[in-house]
């Protein structure tokens, strides 16, 4: 945790504009932690978005595991968020069906408007108060109404690989896909000429968050993706720890 | 009787009468040259992009971004980087 903040903190003060984002699944361990003693659990995600909050991201996907935490605790998490926004355009109250958070925030950077704009993956079970509509259709109509109010769209979405595909050929208007879940792999994956697809990691329990994407890209003056290049950055010994958040996870009850 | 001042003819020399316009004439047919050939020597593409840049609403030019992200990170504090 505190090597991601040593990353994002060189990276705020080189002067290029930076954005720092998450695809979802960041609040508590999948399956409970199976074993883990991971603060998250007992914190029921409080701890995660302290950390994200610290961290200084920009915006934040809700994902599948995100929802185990039901509507009630996962209101309390969305209150606690200073800083950064949680974005999903897919995930819904199943009472009301009403969204849960913002389906997107639009950020000015460089003199672009840029949307980042959240997509939720399937909810196998919806007995914790919350559904989900369909990733795709919910793309396709959110896609059309951020055009209108910003040059550059980001997706963040944990909907998987065949969807995020899907979205990326289908859905005109998409730029970037920022996406994660276990069903699509790590790496970068262009669709087309215009539209990229980039995913940080693949978590297996016991292990998540050893890395961070970096994509260093161009967009035109219409916003058009143009240059670009992504690395994994492996969060190992070779980065020093940040201070102060290393000094707040010291200060967290050990495992 | 006193002429009222307005109605006094001026006396104006030639030189301001007809030397500040004519330079002002020059000025502005010289700026127009140089305009025409920086635009000539560009090319209709590029005067056309830049036609593009200015009207583009939103968009002030390209941009160079940097993007760090992550996924699945699940709240794990202490295995994490």
């Amino acid at each position: 945790m505190a090597r991601r903040a040593t990353v994002i903190r060189e990276a705020k003060v080189s002067g290029k504009p930076v954005l720092v984002l998450d695809a979802g699944n960041s609040l508590v361990p999948i399956g409970g932690g199976a074993g883990s003693n991971e603060p998250a659990q007992g914190t029921r995600g409080q701890t995660s978005v302290e950390a994200l909050n610290r961290l200084g991201y920009d915006a934040v996907a809700l994902g599948v595991s995100d929802a185990l935490l039901g509507r009630e605790d996962l209101r309390k998490r969305i209150a606690e968020a200073r800083g950064f926004t949680f974005v999903s355009a897919n995930l819904l109250d199943k009472d009301t069906g009403k969204l849960l958070v913002e389906p997107f925030i639009i950020r000015q950077v460089g003199g672009h408007r840029v949307a980042l704009l959240g997509v939720t993956g399937r909810l196998v079970e919806e007995g914790r108060g919350l559904a989900t509509r369909d990733a795709l259709e919910t793309a396709r109509e959110y896609v059309a109404r951020v055009q209108s109010q910003a040059d550059i769209v980001i997706l963040l979405s944990n909907a998987g690989a065949e969807v995020n595909r899907a979205i990326a050929e289908q859905v005109p208007g998409v730029d970037l896909i920022i996406s994660g879940g276990s069903q699509s792999q790590p790496g970068e994956v262009p669709v087309g000429q215009s539209v990229l697809v980039v995913q940080a990691d693949l978590s297996t329990p016991g292990d998540a968050g050893r890395y961070l994407g970096r994509l260093e890209v161009e967009f035109d003056y219409r916003g058009v993706l143009g240059k670009h290049t992504w690395s994994p950055v492996e969060l190992g010994p070779s980065i020093a720890d940040d201070p102060g958040v290393a000094a707040w996870v010291a200060s967290l009850p050990q495992r | 009787m006193t002429q009222p001042a307005h109605s006094r003819p001026r006396k104006v020399s030639r030189t301001a009468a007809r030397g500040r316009p004519k330079w002002e004439l020059w000025a502005v047919l010289g700026l127009s040259v140089v305009i025409l050939a920086f635009l000539t020597s560009i090319g209709s593409c590029r005067l056309f992009t830049m036609v593009k840049e200015l009207v583009s609403p939103g968009a002030r030019g390209p941009i160079s971004l940097t993007i760090l992200h992550s996924n699945d990170t699940w709240g794990y504090i202490f295995p994490c980087g």
